[in-house]
């Protein structure tokens, strides 16, 4: 049960310590620094390089009066008959001057995009005052917490909920105050005329008081809570507001079901009409009420927890994709968007090669994060390796490398943005295209991770999903076949003999691939059976002491 | 202050460099931080490709002649010839359509974008327009991208040359703090070890992420000059934590973290500044060399012997500091 007494001593209590001292003025100054240009100054006039005619080069002495000569402009003229623009798309001033030369406009040009509709000054109001209460939120709960305060307060007769509800009042209260102020004084200087867009801005504080003081739950101090929300709520609050304006694009008002973003288009005028607004306080209350009952059931938490093993594990899968796909796949993006002349300037051996190099930094930051040794990294076996696994390795690594054509027969839409990727995400099992510095670094670096850090952390059989899923996402059976030849290998001796088989499978040259895909299946399966096998006489110094 | 250097004061020296490198690393904010940056730059880069690519990728075009549907498929648009193009545009089937009439040819298009003006340019060529748009083929690098990327990496390397400030500034504060400092102090060794141990590992940390840094937006973007902006963004990251740990060995216990460090920072934007305005001077000095080399001049010999000056200097205070 609520009791709304408590809830507003809590606030009330909470204000008097953060605002204690300089506080209020620390905090007051940057709200007028910050909101008040925002909210309350007339905004000057200016024309993008776009709303004006002009062009570099040649401009035809018949239009010169009308089209400003800038030699830094990215939009060339030359010649007279006829007057060719170098350009990927006309503005349209040129195009209105362009179209009075002799015998034009030859052909009448329409363009009928979709308007997306350009959100008012609200929206800047409402992001800001939310960077305002970082410091507020921060200072709130995860100051408490380390000024060991909370303490108290959770053994006083006030319920979590309360508490929680307290401190989520003083700063969605302080925070709306003042961008409602600022907002009034908009409407004085007459940057601003008030409309339904101020409910946003109540809204747009109060769940982002809400979020701020969830972000920051179980942070251990101010420095950790700082860091928490500063880095998290833009992107969360921008997020939202995306997801938001997406919806409202396809149906409109759609997008106040969005909590946060819902407010944030409401403040920015995107929304009109009496159901949006309702729907969006419905879905802000919803929101509120979701996150303040979070930090209720956290304020009881030791500080920092630890984070659960699947979320780590989910985080190793998050970074490996990030630093393999960013830089390997991540170019091809360009001729999608239209600029294939800058993803063809792009090495797409550099891509492999830092590919390589991250997942190898990124091995050798957890070994040092996790105190284990280099051994303990390379995933050696406490015995020692045993000697005949090296040859047994280079055969793995050969047979590896006859599999090229193994899924060749599978279906797959080899055309368009999925067959670019497709091609540059193969450096994942056959590096070598990339030549042989790039592809050494990009095996190392893949076997480091997989083979090492994560065969040792999370077990071989989920290293082995996780590099099918990073490396070979479109190639998945082949990938699956590769890795389980070598997680056996690094079962029996490590990431050395992993690592041999790797080398011989990215430098064996390319004449040796069979052609037939049954064929190369065959020899998947002997590169499997090969690592599965035993042996004798460990060499003790490839152990792990 | 005692500088003979041995080879059990080297050990030693790698040893503690290694024990401060692991605490640092140990601090997922730290980690977070050094990550971060340089990841949501190429997320963001990459977001905004395919977000472009949604909405200009299309290729579609609806035209009334074989002929001229032949000349926009060699071309690259995906053009097909309909009876009436205009109803296809207008069922959404295509993106682009061009036909005539009464008032002459119209060319209806849903983008903006390289593929409807190449349209129009094929179009107006076919009637002998007075004027035409074209889209050239670069043969190399678009050379206006050279001042943006160095500006992004630029600006990459000033938050890493702040981290520097903050990793020699804080990282001391909390060792005095803590007692981690004096405990450490009480190792026999000379004094400048502990500092010089400080300093190679914020080198290290800082260096190999900015490399990271810049290796992954170089495979994104393109950067001109990668390895000078290695050198340069390791010399100034380190040169930061030189004037971190030094401001702060001078303040010691007298005074808390802020002080110093506001003072770190403000050396830092003046220095920035510095290099910018005077790239012939800035490129010999460390953390100036960043605003030297955002403005295209390669770093000298003298921005290494500068930094490297600076790490004795620091190490100096904090020797000094210790008595």
């Amino acid at each position: 049960m609520i009791r709304p007494a408590r809830v507003f001593a809590v606030a009330r209590r909470d204000l008097k310590v953060v605002l204690a001292g300089k506080g209020s003025w620390r905090l007051g100054l940057t709200a007028l620094a910050l909101l008040l240009p925002a909210g309350a100054l007339p905004l000057p006039e200016f024309k993008t390089p776009l709303e004006i005619a002009q062009a570099a080069g040649d401009i035809p002495p018949s239009l010169a009066d009308r089209i400003q000569h800038n030699p830094r402009f990215g939009l060339r003229m030359e010649g007279e008959a006829p007057v060719l623009v170098h350009t990927s798309r006309v503005p349209p001033p040129l195009r209105e001057v362009l179209d009075t030369l002799p015998g034009e406009p030859t052909v009448r040009f329409d363009l009928r995009a979709t308007e997306f509709p350009v959100p008012q000054r609200g929206l800047l109001l409402a992001l800001l005052s939310l960077s305002l209460l970082t410091g507020p939120l921060t200072e709130s709960l995860a100051g408490e917490r380390s000024r060991k305060t909370l303490l108290s307060l959770l053994t006083a007769s006030i319920s979590r909920g309360e508490l929680a509800l307290g401190k989520w009042l003083a700063w969605a209260g302080v925070s709306s105050v003042m961008t409602l102020a600022v907002a009034l004084s908009g409407r004085v200087t007459g940057a601003m005329p008030l409309g339904l867009w101020c409910l946003g801005l109540p809204l747009a504080s109060g769940m982002a008081a809400a979020l701020g003081l969830w972000l920051g739950r179980d942070a251990e101090d101010e420095v950790d809570g700082a860091a928490r929300t500063l880095r998290a709520l833009p992107v969360i609050a921008l997020g939202l507001f995306g997801a938001a304006y997406g919806l409202n694009m396809v149906s409109p008002g759609l997008g106040a079901v969005v909590p946060l973003g819902g407010a944030l288009l409401l403040a920015g005028g995107l929304l009109t009409g009496v159901t949006p607004v309702i729907g969006a306080v419905l879905s802000t209350a919803f929101g509120v009420g979701a996150l303040v009952w979070g930090v209720a059931r956290a304020l009881d938490a030791e500080g920092d927890p630890r984070p659960s093993p699947a979320l780590s594990e989910l985080s190793h899968l998050g970074v490996g994709a990030a630093v393999w796909w960013l830089p390997v796949a991540g170019p091809a993006a360009w001729a999608l968007a239209g600029n294939p002349d800058l993803g063809q300037s792009l090495s797409p051996a550099a891509g492999v090669a830092v590919g390589g190099a991250l997942f190898g930094l990124y091995a050798l930051v957890e070994a040092l994060r996790r105190h284990w040794s280099l051994a303990e990294l390379l995933n050696l076996p406490t015995e020692g390796v045993r000697s005949l696994y090296f040859p047994r390795a280079a055969l793995v690594g050969v047979a590896l490398s006859l599999s090229a054509a193994a899924t060749a027969a599978l279906p797959f839409p080899d055309n368009g943005w999925l067959y670019a990727i497709r091609l540059r995400l193969s450096a994942g099992l056959d590096p070598g295209w990339a030549g042989w510095i790039p592809a050494i670094v990009a095996v190392a670096g893949q076997e480091l991770m997989f083979r090492g850090l994560l065969q040792r952390a999370v077990g071989p059989l989920r290293a082995g999903l996780f590099f099918v899923l990073v490396c070979s996402p479109l190639d998945p059976l082949r990938g699956a076949a590769a890795a389980a030849a070598l997680a056996l290998l690094a079962q029996r001796g490590g990431v050395p003999l992993a690592l041999i088989a790797r080398l011989a499978w990215a430098l064996a040259p390319e004449s040796l691939s069979i052609a037939s895909p049954g064929g190369a299946w065959v020899a998947l399966a002997v590169a499997v059976g090969a690592a599965a096998l035993g042996a004798e006489r460990p060499l003790g110094f490839l152990g792990r002491r | 202050m005692n500088t003979a250097v041995s080879p059990p004061l080297v050990k030693a020296w790698g040893l503690l460099t290694m024990s401060v490198l692991t605490r640092t690393l140990r601090e997922g904010l730290v980690l977070r931080a050094l990550i971060w940056p340089a990841l949501i730059i190429a997320l963001t880069l990459l977001i905004s490709a395919t977000f472009v690519a949604g909405l200009y990728a299309s290729k579609s075009a609806a035209v009334p002649e074989v002929a001229l549907a032949e000349v926009l498929v060699a071309k690259g648009l995906d053009a097909r010839v309909y009876a009436d193009p205009e109803a296809a545009f207008v069922s959404g089937e295509v993106d682009r359509a061009a036909f005539e009439d009464a008032e002459g040819w119209v060319l209806l298009a849903r983008f903006d974008g390289a593929y409807t003006t190449i349209m129009e340019s094929e179009l107006r060529a076919r009637l002998g327009a007075a004027w035409r748009p074209m889209i050239i083929p670069r043969a190399g690098r678009n050379a206006a991208l050279g001042p943006t990327t160095r500006l992004l990496v630029g600006l990459l390397a000033v938050l890493f040359v702040l981290y520097g400030v903050v990793f020699g500034a804080g990282g001391l504060s909390r060792d005095l703090q803590d007692g981690s400092l004096d405990a450490e102090r009480a190792l026999p060794l000379p004094s400048w070890v502990h500092a010089a141990a400080r300093l190679s590992a914020a080198g290290v940390a800082l260096s190999v992420a900015f490399a990271a840094s810049v290796g992954l937006i170089h495979t994104i973007l393109g950067v001109n000059a990668p390895f000078a902006w290695c050198v340069v963004g390791g010399l100034s990251g380190l040169g930061g934590a030189a004037m971190g740990l030094g401001l702060m060995a001078r303040a010691g216990r007298a005074e808390s973290l802020s002080g110093p460090l506001s003072r770190g920072l403000v050396a830092v934007t003046g220095l920035m500044a510095l290099g910018y305005s005077a790239p012939t001077i800035g490129r010999q000095l460390p953390v100036a060399s960043v605003g030297a080399l955002v403005r295209g001049d390669l770093p000298g010999v003298g921005a290494a012997l500068t930094t490297l000056l600076l790490c004795a200097l620091a190490a100096w205070m904090f020797d000094r500091s210790a008595r």
